[in-house]
């Protein structure tokens, strides 16, 4: 019976169009309009600036850098005088020191947390981006500027999923927040004419295998979790109908257990569930390219996000009857759900917003699925869709629960 | 086949169904008759075990609805006033599903599908949506789905409500010829008279949850046969004909809506005439007489001074 139930709730679905539209054209229209539209703006990982960790690795300390500076002016013959002019100069343009000068002054605003590492503490993994300096840089650079030397090595940058946020930085740093004027200070200083603008190189590489999350990849996660709650609400309106049409009483005449009927609700909410976030995931990767890197943890997590609808298919077809109305369902569709994708993260990072109004968003099944769709999206391993599972488990073991007290039991159906 | 035992049903304050006593034997139609909220809904739900009783037993073939529900429910099968249907599928999906949940399987389950559709006149529309079903189609397959089981006894609610006289007649050839080939017991409910008294051998009356008479249809006519009842059709509403005509003694009472009116008078007694006085005097013209016999119409007004669809 409980085959036979899912199979009709199937039929149903094809035969509504309404509903299809709703449940797969809907969220396909909006990662379109979304994706396309918030495409430049976004570098998504710019949906969490708020929680990047960052990390500057130094080798050498700057004394011992001046000291290698020193010895190479000695070696060329300077007057101890000119030396000493020079190191004092040099002291004061130590890039990867103003680097993290200009980082400490994001964490100041609460753009990022950043942490300066010597070459013996450098254990990186944790970070979303890291920037290495190696021990010859400071020198590199110094003779670059001050002595018309060759260019430096390029600084070796590690960038996580909030790669396009990890870029910026470094772009602002070295283009932007340039060298020219540095130079003409210190020229100024001698009064000696400007001289040409530092150029610096710079490598950025992903880390590990994780990648950029584009704003298709962040609508793509936003949207399927949000509209999948739908169809938890097209379940229980179909059952409201099917109490007023007096269906309901003809299964419990024909000696259907009631439990068997919320059961085929909560299991067509799981497969409708499957086969929506199926639809919507196979478009935008066929579409937008929207790569999910790992198969198996994004299956774990639509199987996870299906379970929620399912068991809240039933919850709300549970108060449905209770109520003996469609309100619960109606409610839920017009203002729960909006609530949820907006404290999930479905519309924008609400992080941005408030911490706390996002950690409340991460433990809503809808933001952790998403959270953990977009680390999956990102290259990130099973670690990270943990705290999803246990979410989702907890909600629903206690939308079934709750689903099962408030159902009615005996008459008065 | 059935015993309703001094049954009870309360809701919070209201009482729906007070002490009703119903007996069927197997085989026969019975009618249930009454208007809307005399209870007779509730008492359907009571039998068909959808609703527990406050006070009072039900047994339907020896198995009592409180302690053997899987067993009653097995031997009825209910055909409710609503269209008890999933609109989106299909005549044969509909049979299907609903046969599954009889535990029906494979083969069976298409003959019986087939069967049910044979009865109900649909075989050529199975493959058709419900919901492009016209209204008397929707009755005939809500009728099919409680018969997949072949049950015992039938309980059918209201069955032929907002339906053309063209299906209404097909579904009381229907009912009648279960009975008559399959020797069915069948409960009819209906508030309109005149299939209660084409179908039914025996009538219970309901009025305010209670049965307030029941009897062959012969014996309930015979409570008035002493009287005559005149159905007068004016060109104008009947206005104040009751008031004027009920001073008279022999006339028993006078029921009136919009521009009819049914006289009940004892037998022979020269009513007419009166009536033609009181037309005269209010300038109203008659536009047709009648003089019948007492139906079950006319005994639901005498118990209850209301018409069954008020």
């Amino acid at each position: 019976m409980f085959w036979t139930m899912l199979a009709k709730e199937i039929k149903q679905l094809l035969r509504e169009r309404s509903e299809l539209l709703t449940l797969l054209l809907m969220p396909i229209i909006l990662i379109t309009i979304l994706g396309s539209a918030l495409q430049g703006m976004m570098s998504p990982g710019a949906a969490g600036a708020g929680n990047l960790e960052t990390a500057v690795v130094m080798e050498g300390t700057l004394d011992e850098s001046l000291l290698q500076l020193q010895e190479h002016l000695a070696s060329e013959g300077m007057p101890p005088e000119a030396q000493e002019a020079l190191l004092e100069e040099a002291e004061q343009v130590s890039v990867p020191e103003m680097f993290a000068e200009m980082l400490a002054s994001l964490e100041a605003e609460g753009v990022l947390s950043v942490e300066v590492l010597d070459e013996a503490g450098a254990s990186t993994e944790a970070y979303d981006g890291v920037w290495y300096f190696d021990e010859t840089y400071r020198e590199q650079t110094w003779r670059q500027m001050l002595l018309q030397e060759e260019l430096p090595d390029p600084v070796a940058v590690e960038a996580s999923g909030q790669f396009g946020i990890i870029e910026g930085i470094t772009d602002a740093f070295f283009n932007e927040l340039n060298w020219q004027k540095e130079a003409a200070y210190l020229a100024s200083l001698e009064e000696e004419a400007v001289p040409e603008p530092v150029q610096t190189e710079v490598e950025i590489q992903q880390l590990d295998n994780r990648s950029a999350i584009t704003s298709f990849d962040y609508y793509t996660a936003g949207m399927a979790v949000m509209f999948v709650l739908y169809t938890a609400t097209f379940l229980a309106s179909t059952a409201h109908t099917e109490r007023r049409s007096y269906v309901f009483h003809r299964l419990l005449t024909s000696n259907v257990p009631m439990w068997m009927y919320l059961a085929g609700k909560g299991g067509a909410g799981v497969l409708l569930a499957l086969v929506q976030l199926a639809v919507i995931f196979s478009f935008s990767s066929l579409v937008f390219g929207v790569s999910f890197q790992h198969a198996g943890l994004t299956a774990v997590i639509a199987a996870g996000l299906a379970l929620t609808v399912g068991s809240l298919a039933m919850l709300l077809t549970a108060v449905n009857y209770r109520l003996r109305n469609e309100q619960a369902s109606a409610l839920f569709a017009s203002a729960g759900i909006t609530m949820l994708a907006f404290l999930g993260g479905s519309f924008f990072n609400v992080s941005q917003l408030s911490e706390t109004v996002a950690a409340i968003g991460r433990l809503l099944p809808n933001g952790a699925a998403m959270q953990s769709l977009l680390a999956v999206m990102g290259g990130a391993g099973a670690g990270l869709i943990y705290p999803m599972l246990l979410s989702i488990s907890v909600f629903c073991l206690l939308c079934a629960g709750a689903a099962l007290l408030v159902f009615p039991r005996k008459e008065g159906l | 086949m059935l015993e309703v035992m001094d049954v009870t049903k309360t809701f919070k304050e209201r009482t729906a169904v007070s002490r009703v006593n119903v007996f069927i034997e197997k085989g026969e139609i019975v009618g249930l008759l009454g208007p809307n909220g005399a209870g007779k809904s509730t008492t359907i739900s009571m039998i068909s075990s959808l609703v527990a009783p406050t006070e009072g037993e039900i047994y339907a073939g020896g198995y009592s609805v409180k302690k053997d529900r899987t067993h009653i429910r097995r031997m009825i099968g209910v055909v409710p006033q609503e269209i008890a249907l999933f609109q989106d599928l299909t005549a044969k999906e509909n049979l299907r599903f609903f046969g599954r949940a009889y535990k029906l399987k494979g083969k069976l389950l298409q003959e019986r599908v087939r069967y049910v559709l044979d009865i109900v006149g649909l075989t050529d529309r199975a493959g058709e949506l419900v919901k492009t079903y016209s209204g008397g189609m929707k009755r005939r397959l809500n009728i099919a789905v409680a018969l997949l089981h072949e049950p015992e006894l039938l309980i059918m609610d209201e069955p032929t409500v907002g339906i053309d006289p063209q299906s209404r007649s097909y579904i009381l050839e229907t009912v009648r010829e279960l009975n008559r080939t399959k020797n069915m017991t069948i409960i009819y409910t209906s508030h309109y008279m005149e299939e209660v008294e084409y179908l039914c051998d025996r009538v219970y009356i309901m009025d305010h949850g209670e049965i307030i008479a029941a009897g062959t249809k012969r014996e309930l006519k015979a409570m008035l046969m002493e009287e005559d009842s005149i159905v007068v059709t004016l060109s104008r509403s009947a206005g104040d004909i009751a008031e004027v005509l009920e001073k008279r003694e022999d006339i028993t009472r006078v029921y009136t809506s919009g521009n009819e009116a049914v006289i009940a008078a004892k037998k022979d007694a020269p009513v007419l005439e009166a009536v033609i006085q009181w037309t005269r005097d209010a300038g109203v013209d008659i536009q047709s007489v009648e003089v019948r016999s007492p139906s079950l119409e006319d005994v639901f007004l005498h118990l209850t001074g209301r018409t069954l669809r008020e």
